[in-house]
């Protein structure tokens, strides 16, 4: 259903590559990333799919339909970049999107690469996802600005994120290095009324000048290099127009903030009414920091509290900075996450921002009285909603079979898991079966190493799950080291034809690429035989022939491959085709009287097939089974019907 | 407007709730407004729940979270989630129109926890919230056609309520370049439904 | 109704399968979805937590707490008679596949045919993995699952497989432990099944031991054996040898050398003679073409005299001599397993 919502969405997203401007649209942040862009003429995107940073790429990809410009979706983060640097060497202007653990993938080039430098405006995108809320991880990409010794940029709305993106590639082209751009999922996933310009002309000729080469040799000189080129930045961001200030001359509070923390703080300043005793500075240019505006607000007052999302990135940057400026700028009482006065982990939120500020200027913020008032009603707790795999999804039986295979099996083995939607393995939804989820292909690679671990007595037998995405994307090599080193590995590449997670974007498994162009697909299990390994296959809806054939591959040795192949459900319901209709016989359902205890419901855990509180007995909820037959195959009471749909 | 109207749709992933708050957003720009839409789903496709915070302005933007107990308007698609809200956003003058059909979690599929008994629940927002319409929405989708209905029978509802500033004719403008023409007819008629349902049950 | 005093699953994962005392019976598996046999193993598959104990209630290997079930009748070890002779089937076809005599073999092809049995719950060869439960409603398949399988096979949880396909007239063949299982479900307050109108015919086979099967092809592997193996046999005495065909061949090894890979939990049985059955059969000393038959009950009775009748069995008195020894190993076989579970 989500499915049908993006499709109309995209009919509206065309604005995207409208070619007119002075228009205000209601744009995405996502969006607003894109469309400045387009502003700034870029000719190259690439990118790898990630929550929050998606939609980027698959504007862009949409807007490639009517615009001459080249978008991919590329097999990792890091050769997204590289691609992307290509054609920024070649003289055109390049961006490279990704979420913010994708940043980690491109990390060894990108630090080489600031030492090389660029030539046609090169952007990198990252989106963070503060709290973690579809991540593995909340890590702040920002310190990889520092890392690499780059021009860093915040944005706090989409209109800014619009402007921002069109001049970073300014900025990039001007101190010819790349330019890191910094969102966050709340900004990211954030629609607001976006003032757009035309669209230039997209005249661009690549060509690499063989006599302007990009080295990283003599790497001192180089680095010496990156640091001028920063410091011509930080000089252009002292009259930057992203970084303003509002409030009183001498405010008793000054609060430095960027993105869309400044947002919150704003907004709880003016709910308290602080606006005569709080300043704001809100930073856009966050590395490096400009020193002389920074110096001028210092000075203006002696308490300082930092607003900023994920990590004390200002904050540390701004006090490191205050102790070589201590004598101008004078004395200070920092108050951020290293003081407790923000809480260290986890998004920011104006209720947050509310009892901070309140607590400091001793304010009780009024709404308590009706949060006592409904606390009165209701208990502490409501139930909370557990992640779950669709109606349908293939995982769900191939974690079923792996249940089933690993408990034949019975030498305690266990899942090495990986990035994608199978990482909900580690929840009741997969049976808890995954016992490790870390970064893409961080599985195989885990698994590898286990294989080796019988020199030190390990025995016990060891799955590792990989997505077909996340396989083509880190996987391979680690899938190469197991037999290089002739470790004991058996991977079940879960293919369901879908990078499902963060939307369905095509990746080399897909004869489709990210414009809508025919490709030939690399094909897996030839793939894996070149390897000179065992390659399976085996359905995911037929769990028990699956757990058979696991069980099978567990008891043998070396490097083994089981493709579990079951197009995802979302995929199916678009293409309109499930096996089965389901039906619960009400006579063969003993109900709460069966000695069960509820197996199919407590134990296998389908959105659609739920427990009749009244009749005490199991139902298929008609309105989210979609029919995929596997529950049929649970029942102690053989009770789940399954009849074949008839093809229309 | 004084600082900005707050309204928060909420529901489950695949209630169609992202999609009306876009509309809402369209129509919203089309008459003038400053619009900021917050959208939270992280895991919505697999059934997490999907919140959008809509906020409107006169002259300023606004941030994409709405402040504690600052809701004006509560839409929301399924209980549960109508209930969370309330606690976290709504105050004794928000306006809560709510589907009464649950969408249970898996949790409570699975026997972990209980879902809330829904008159209780019922209680609960009629004793604290300014206004609410508990509405059997879901019945009505899908004689409409279905259950993917359901968001376009409250914003119809949320249209015909102060105080909303948009008008269901706002709101069709926008649809009617938004959706294939074969989608119009049905997708006009369930806006009139909401009206028609709110109707039905202020008398 | 789940009583709520039960023990629940966690007493048998507890005091049966985590101290190996499993002898996989499968009377549990598929009759509560928690448990599953494959490969020669019962296993957990998910924890339960009810409170109810139908897994304990029907394991042959659990004792109600505290009490120790009277299993000796006074003056017969080998359990209740209603008549001792030796057999065999008519029919040498049945008998050239049969362990001995291929009494069982006819008697189930018999049933089959007269429509006695509506179905028959035997145990398979084995293929890619361990033998397991089969159940067999076609007359002329019964032969395929003649012979003996000397390791333990999960067999009932065919039975709980046949009764959730609604068969109302079934036989089991199975060892004296499953003979004993069928008796505890039966009599389970938690079963609700009503087995003993749906089972008509209990054929218990003679049982000293049996190995178990994940252990022996870990002691085959050692020995450099490779699977697949395709039958395993133990001559009758005196050769003490245990043979295995795999594709390499015929390989032999002295008993001795098996004898550890005996599950553990045979060796606190103290049934020899399946005496739960309604017709027990075993080997007949010094004549192998022939089995011992112990009929038991009323309706095993019937049974046997009307394949006799016509014409499928042959038959004759068993000698005193094999009666003796018979009785001698039966008590054997019971002290030896007191012993050992007095000694837990
Ligand atoms: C593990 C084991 C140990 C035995 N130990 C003795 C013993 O010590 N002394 C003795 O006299 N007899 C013993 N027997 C019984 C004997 O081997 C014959 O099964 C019995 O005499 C019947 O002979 P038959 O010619 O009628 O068999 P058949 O007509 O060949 O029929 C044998 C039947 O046994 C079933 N069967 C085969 N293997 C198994 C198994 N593992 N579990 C359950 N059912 C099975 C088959 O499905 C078949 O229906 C043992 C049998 C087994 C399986
Ligand atoms: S038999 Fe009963 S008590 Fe035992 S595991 Fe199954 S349901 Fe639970």
């Amino acid at each position: 259903m989500r499915r049908a919502e993006k499709e109309k969405e995209e009919e509206g997203s065309e604005m995207i590559s409208d070619r007119e401007g002075g228009k205000e649209i209601l744009l995405q942040g996502n969006e607003a990333i894109a469309r400045g862009a387009l502003e700034a003429g870029v000719a190259f995107c690439a990118g790898y799919p990630g929550n929050p940073s998606s939609e980027i790429i698959e504007n862009l990809a949409k807007a490639s339909q009517r615009l001459p410009i080249y978008v991919e979706w590329s097999v990792n983060e890091k050769v997204a970049l590289e691609a992307a640097t290509a054609a920024s060497f070649a003289g055109c202007r390049a961006m490279a999107c990704m979420k913010q653990n994708g940043v980690n993938v491109t990390s060894d080039f990108l630090t080489n690469l600031s030492l090389s430098g660029t030539k046609g405006g090169l952007v990198l995108v990252s989106c963070d996802d503060p709290g973690g809320i579809s991540s593995t991880n909340e890590e702040d990409a920002r310190w990889f600005a520092r890392l690499a010794c780059i021009p860093l940029l915040e944005p706090a709305t989409p209109r800014e994120a619009l402007e921002m993106t069109r001049w970073a590639f300014v900025l990039s082209e001007a101190i010819e290095n790349i330019v890191l751009l910094r969102s966050v999922s709340r900004l990211s996933h954030t629609r607001s009324n976006v003032l757009i310009r035309g669209l230039p002309e997209f005249d661009v000729k690549a060509r690499f000048d063989p006599d302007i080469p990009f080295h990283t040799f003599p790497v001192v000189d180089k680095d010496r290099a990156r640091h001028e080129k920063l410091n011509r930045a930080a000089h252009d961001f002292e009259t930057s127009v992203f970084n303003s200030y509002d409030g009183p001359e001498n405010p008793e509070l000054l609060i430095i903030s960027s993105g869309c923390a400044w947002s919150y703080a704003r907004e709880s300043v003016e709910i308290l009414r602080l606006e005569e005793r709080v300043g704001l500075l809100k930073m856009g240019t966050t590395w490096p920091l400009p020193q002389e505006l920074l110096k001028r607000h210092l000075r203006q007052c002696d308490q300082i509290l930092f607003v900023e999302e994920i990590d004390a990135f200002l904050e540390d940057n701004v006090k490191a900075f205050c102790a070589d400026a201590g004598e101008e700028t004078g004395t200070k009482v920092f108050m951020g996450r290293s003081s407790g006065h923000i809480p260290l982990c986890g998004e920011l939120s104006p209720s947050i921002l509310l009892q901070v500020l309140g607590e400091h200027f001793d304010q009780a913020w009024e709404q308590d009285r009706f949060q006592a008032h409904v606390n009165s009603l209701m208990p502490e707790d409501l139930p909370p909603r557990a992640f779950g795999f669709c109606p349908g999804c293939p995982h769900r039986g191939s974690y079923y079979a792996i249940k089933t295979a690993l408990a034949w099996d019975n030498r305690d083995g266990f899942v090495s898991g990986d990035i994608g939607c199978y990482s909900l393995g580690l929840f009741p939804t997969g049976f808890n079966q995954v016992k490790s989820v870390h970064a893409m292909g961080s599985g195989l690679g885990l698994a590898s190493g286990y294989g080796k671990l019988d020199l030190f007595g390990f025995d016990q037998p060891v799955i590792t799950v990989c997505g077909d995405s996340t396989f083509f994307h880190a996987g391979l090599p680690g899938l190469i080291n197991a037999k290089f080193n002739r470790a004991d590995i058996l991977l079940l590449i879960l293919d369901n034809s879908a990078t499902a997670m963060t939307g369905f974007q095509p990746h080399p498994g897909i004869d489709t690429t990210a414009m809508g162009q025919p490709t030939d697909p690399v094909d897996l299990e030839s793939l894996c035989r070149s390897l000179g390994m065992p390659v399976e296959v085996a359905d995911p809806y037929d769990i028990n022939e699956s757990a058979r054939t696991i069980y099978g591959l567990l008891k043998q040795e070396g490097p083994r491959v089981l493709v579990m192949r079951r197009k995802c459900a979302l995929v199916q319901g678009r293409e309109g085709g499930f096996p089965y209709r389901m039906r619960v016989d009400p006579d063969a359902c003993a109900g709460e009287e069966c000695g069960c205890n509820r197996y199919c419901t407590r134990i296998f855990r389908c959105p659609g097939l739920i427990w009749n509180t009244l009749s005490k007995k199991a139902e298929i909820d008609s309105v989210i089974c979609v029919g995929c037959g596997i529950c049929a195959d649970i029942c102690p009471q053989g009770a789940i019907e399954r009849t074949v749909v008839e093809e229309e | 407007m004084a600082m900005a109207l707050n309204i928060i749709i909420t529901g489950v992933g695949g209630q169609g709730n992202v999609l009306a708050s876009q509309i809402i957003g369209r129509a919203a720009v089309n008459r003038g407004y400053n619009v900021t839409i917050g959208e939270t789903f992280g895991l919505s496709q697999r059934g997490g729940p999907v919140m959008s915070h809509i906020r409107l302005s006169e002259n300023k933007t606004c941030g994409p979270l709405i402040p504690p107990n600052m809701a004006h308007m509560v839409v929301g698609l399924e209980p549960l989630e109508t209930l969370r809200v309330l606690k976290e956003f709504g105050n004794s003058e928000t306006v809560f129109i709510a589907n009464a059909r649950p969408i249970y979690p898996l949790n409570v599929i699975a026997g972990d926890v209980e879902y809330p008994d829904l008159e209780w629940i019922r209680d609960v927002l009629d004793q604290s919230a300014g206004r609410l319409y508990w509405l059997d929405a879901t019945d009505t989708a899908v004689e409409l056609g279905g259950p993917i209905m359901l968001n376009m029978i409250l914003l119809g509802a949320l249209c015909s309520l102060s105080p909303f500033p948009l008008d269901t004719g706002d709101i069709e403008t926008v649809l009617t370049a938004f959706l294939p023409d074969s989608k119009l007819p049905a997708n006009i008629k369930a806006l009139a439904m909401g009206a028609e349902l709110i109707h039905r049950y202020e008398n | 109704m789940m009583s709520e005093t039960g023990t629940g699953q966690r007493a048998l994962i507890d005091e049966i399968i985590n101290q190996d005392l499993c002898v996989r019976c499968g009377a549990c598996v598929g009759f509560c979805p928690y448990f599953s046999y494959f490969d020669g193993q019962v296993v957990v598959l998910d924890r339960c937590q009810a409170s109810a104990d139908r897994c304990f209630q029907v394991c042959p290997v659990a004792r109600e707490q505290g009490t120790r079930e009277p299993r000796i009748r006074e003056g017969s070890e080998i359990g209740p008679i209603e008549r001792v002779f030796m057999a065999r089937a008519m029919n040498s076809d049945i008998r050239e596949v049969a362990q001995y005599g291929g009494v069982v073999t006819a008697l189930v092809t018999y049933a089959l045919e007269q429509g006695l049995m509506e179905s028959a719950v035997l145990t398979d060869r084995g293929d890619l993995f361990s033998p397991e439960g089969r159940e067999v409603q076609d007359k002329s398949a019964v032969r395929q699952f003649s012979g003996s399988r000397y390791t333990a096979s999960g067999g009932l949880a065919a039975l709980n497989r046949a009764v959730k396909q609604g068969r109302r007239k079934i036989g089991v063949v199975g060892l004296p432990c499953q003979m004993s299982a069928l008796a505890k479900m039966a009599e389970s307050t938690e079963d609700p099944r009503d087995l003993d109108d749906r089972i008509t015919m209990k054929l218990g086979l003679f049982c000293t031991w049996a190995l178990d099967f994940r252990k022996l092809v870990e002691f085959l592997k050692k020995q450099g054996v490779k699977g697949p193996y395709v039958k395993f046999d133990i001559p009758p005495p005196p050769a003490e040898i245990f043979q295995v065909e795999s594709e390499e061949g015929w390989t032999e090894f002295p008993l001795s050398e098996i004898r550890p890979s005996i599950q553990k939990g045979c060796l606190l049985c103290e049934d020899m003679t399946a005496e739960k059955s309604d017709i027990s059969v075993g080997v007949v000393e010094g004549q192998q073409q022939w089995n011992t038959v112990i009929v038991r009950t009323q309706r095993g009775a019937e049974l046997l005299d009307k394949a006799s009748q016509d014409g499928w069995l042959e038959t004759g008195p068993l000698p005193p001599e094999n009666l003796e020894h018979l009785k001698d190993a039966a008590r054997g076989k019971r002290e030896r397993g007191r012993r050992v579970r007095d000694d837990q």
